[in-house]
Order: C-alpha cells, then sequence, then structure tokens
C-alpha cells in the first residue's frame, strides 16, 4: 500500500479555524496534501504551513467542484496513484483514509465511497437526512444507481478515475455529476462505511438544504445544455 | 388612430431609434439590428393592419389575432432565453477553465520557491 503515491485533495473556502488541525489529521496517511482554495476571504492560506501541502488558489470563488477538479488536476500532473477527497471542515476521521484506499489497492476498485448510512452520521439533523434520502432516490431514479450515500464528499479514486473523470458541476451538484461519470465510464466502485461528524460549525459551513433545489436544476440544464 | 395605437407605437419607435442609437456606437451586430428592427416593424405593421392578424389567427384555427402574436412572442422569448443560457454556460466554463489553468500555472511558480 505505502509504494502508491496518495495525494489528499481539500477544497477549502474560508477555513481558517479548522484547516491547520484537519492537515495535521490526515498528514500521515498521505504523500502530499492538496489545497485547493477556493478564493477564500479569511486567513485560510496563511494556515497551510504543513511541508507535504501544496495550495492552488482560484482567483474567484468557482464552487467545491471546481475545486476539487482543479485538486484532480494537479494530481493527476503530479504522478498521484490514489487521490483522497477530504472536506476542510473537520467532518471527516482521517483515520478512516486507510479504509478508502484499500479497496482500490486490494480489489482494483477505480473509485471508493465513502457512505454515512454504512457509517455513522453523528448528531445529522432531521431536515438534513431528509435532503440526503432525497437525494439517494433522485439517483436511484435517474441514474439507476443504488447508493446508500450519495452526496457524501469523503472518497478515494485511482489514477485511472481522476484522469477519467472531468467534474463540470462547479457547485453542490458535484456529487452526481461524479457518480453520473463514474457509471458512463464504467468504472468499478465500492462504497464503504465512513463516520460523518456534525456540530455547530459544520451545520454552518455546510450546505444549506435550499440547495438541493439548485442541485436539481444544475443537474437539468446541464443534460439540456 | 386610437389611444392604445399611439401609445404602443411611441414605445415601439423609441426601441427602433434605441436600437439604431446602439448599433451606430457598435454595441449591435449588423445581423442582430436587421431581425431586431424587422421583428419590432413587423409588430408595429399588426398594430395598425389588425385585420391582417385576425384573418390570419382564424386560418390557423387561433381565435384572436393578439392571441396568435401573444403566442409567437412567447416561443420566442423561450428561444431567446435558451439561447441566452447556452451562451452564459459557456462562459462560465470558459471562466472556469482560466482560473483554473492559473492556479495550476502558479503552483509550478511555488514549486520553485520551496526549493
Amino acid at each position: 500500500m505505502n509504494k502508491k503515491q496518495v495525494f489528499a485533495v481539500i477544497p477549502a473556502y474560508n477555513e481558517e479555524t479548522k484547516i491547520e488541525q484537519v492537515i495535521r489529521d490526515i498528514d500521515r496517511y498521505v504523500d502530499k496534501i492538496v489545497v485547493v482554495d477556493d478564493a477564500s476571504t479569511d486567513k485560510t492560506v496563511d494556515k497551510v504551513k504543513n511541508k507535504k501541502a501544496m495550495v492552488l488558489k482560484h482567483l474567484i470563488n468557482l464552487g467545491p467542484g471546481a475545486a476539487i477538479q482543479t485538486g484532480f488536476e494537479y494530481a493527476a500532473a503530479n504522478d498521484a496513484d490514489i487521490v483522497i477527497t477530504f472536506d476542510a471542515d473537520g467532518q471527516f476521521k482521517s483515520s478512516e483514509i486507510p479504509l478508502l484506499i484499500r479497496p482500490i489497492v486490494e480489489e482494483n476498485f477505480d473509485v471508493v465511497l465513502g457512505s454515512r448510512f454504512l457509517g455513522k452520521a453523528l448528531n445529522i439533523p432531521r431536515s438534513r437526512l431528509f435532503i440526503i434520502k432525497m437525494g439517494i432516490l433522485f439517483t436511484r431514479v435517474f441514474l439507476g444507481v443504488k447508493l446508500t450515500d450519495t452526496h457524501n464528499g469523503f472518497r478515494a479514486l485511482n489514477r485511472r478515475a481522476i484522469k477519467t473523470i472531468k467534474i463540470s458541476q462547479n457547485r453542490w451538484a458535484h456529487p452526481s455529476d461524479i457518480m453520473y461519470q463514474i457509471i458512463k465510464n464504467k468504472l468499478r466502485y465500492k462504497e464503504v462505511p465512513v463516520t460523518i461528524l456534525y456540530n455547530e460549525y459544520t451545520k454552518r459551513k455546510g450546505q444549506k438544504n435550499l440547495n438541493a433545489l439548485g442541485v436539481i436544476f444544475d443537474l437539468i440544464t446541464e443534460r439540456l445544455v | 388612430m386610437s389611444g392604445a395605437q399611439f401609445i404602443l407605437s411611441t414605445i415601439i419607435l423609441f426601441i427602433v431609434y434605441k436600437t439604431l442609437v446602439s448599433y451606430r456606437r457598435k454595441r449591435l451586430s449588423t445581423s442582430f439590428t436587421a431581425v431586431w428592427m424587422i421583428l419590432w416593424i413587423v409588430l408595429l405593421f399588426f398594430i395598425f393592419e389588425q385585420s391582417l392578424s385576425i384573418r390570419i389567427a382564424h386560418s390557423i384555427g387561433i381565435a384572436r389575432g393578439v392571441d396568435l402574436i401573444i403566442y409567437l412572442s412567447i416561443i420566442f422569448i423561450y428561444y431567446l432565453v435558451y439561447k441566452l443560457f447556452v451562451k452564459i454556460n459557456d462562459i462560465d466554463k470558459k471562466i472556469t477553465e482560466i482560473v483554473r489553468r492559473e492556479a495550476l500555472k502558479n503552483s509550478k511558480v511555488n514549486k520553485k520557491i520551496k526549493k
């Protein structure tokens, strides 16, 4: 497992209070940390001091989907074998990174998706749970895919996957976009249980429930165009 | 000339005037200006020749001439909105690509500094 170059791609927007700790936590599990700063207006970039970390800065705010794609392109150009996408707000447990890497290394999967419903979703608000369940149903109906968690940012992809997937949804529809491309390109995928932590900070920083309408609109109009 | 015809034709003539001013200032292309002018002149024509729009409407099963004008306008507006949407989407993709290239280019600069 150690022979594979593992990169962590962290899309970040105004995470000055969390980014340092997140990087410290994931340091021992990865070979390189790629923080994609999505035009933060706070000191997020200044807080990235780890020697393993590279900061890519967007000049304007594009959205988490765009930030992840930028991270993918950097990783692909720099010989990454495996990329972990990891949120900057401290919602994920870094100790679970090996759980996502293992199926890629040992079972030849291209993509490993974290699932809070196979694992744990601690203190998840009811309204958020409802929206996520609707997202799962939407994915089942429109993509014909049975997943237990369709909007989880904790995932691992191999080199083939990061070179194949081109995320076109810049904002909050990107998980559905990624899933669509996994299916379209016949990438082998698997879900593994992960823990997602909800606290006042992550609830405030995370997606607003009304974003779900925007996500549906973005996905439908993308197909039209 | 009725009151409605006077008001509508005044508005249309004002729009035609503003269009010509924009064209002269090179803010609009010749083809767009031509199409836009034709649309407004046709509308102006039907304001004064309502009997023609009524005859056309009846011939295709629509009760009133003004309904025909409204249906055609709605179709045209939907088409314009679609074209605008496609254009905006295209521009959005190009902006994303530029911002991404800049971020990746600067990563190479950072690499040199770190070494």
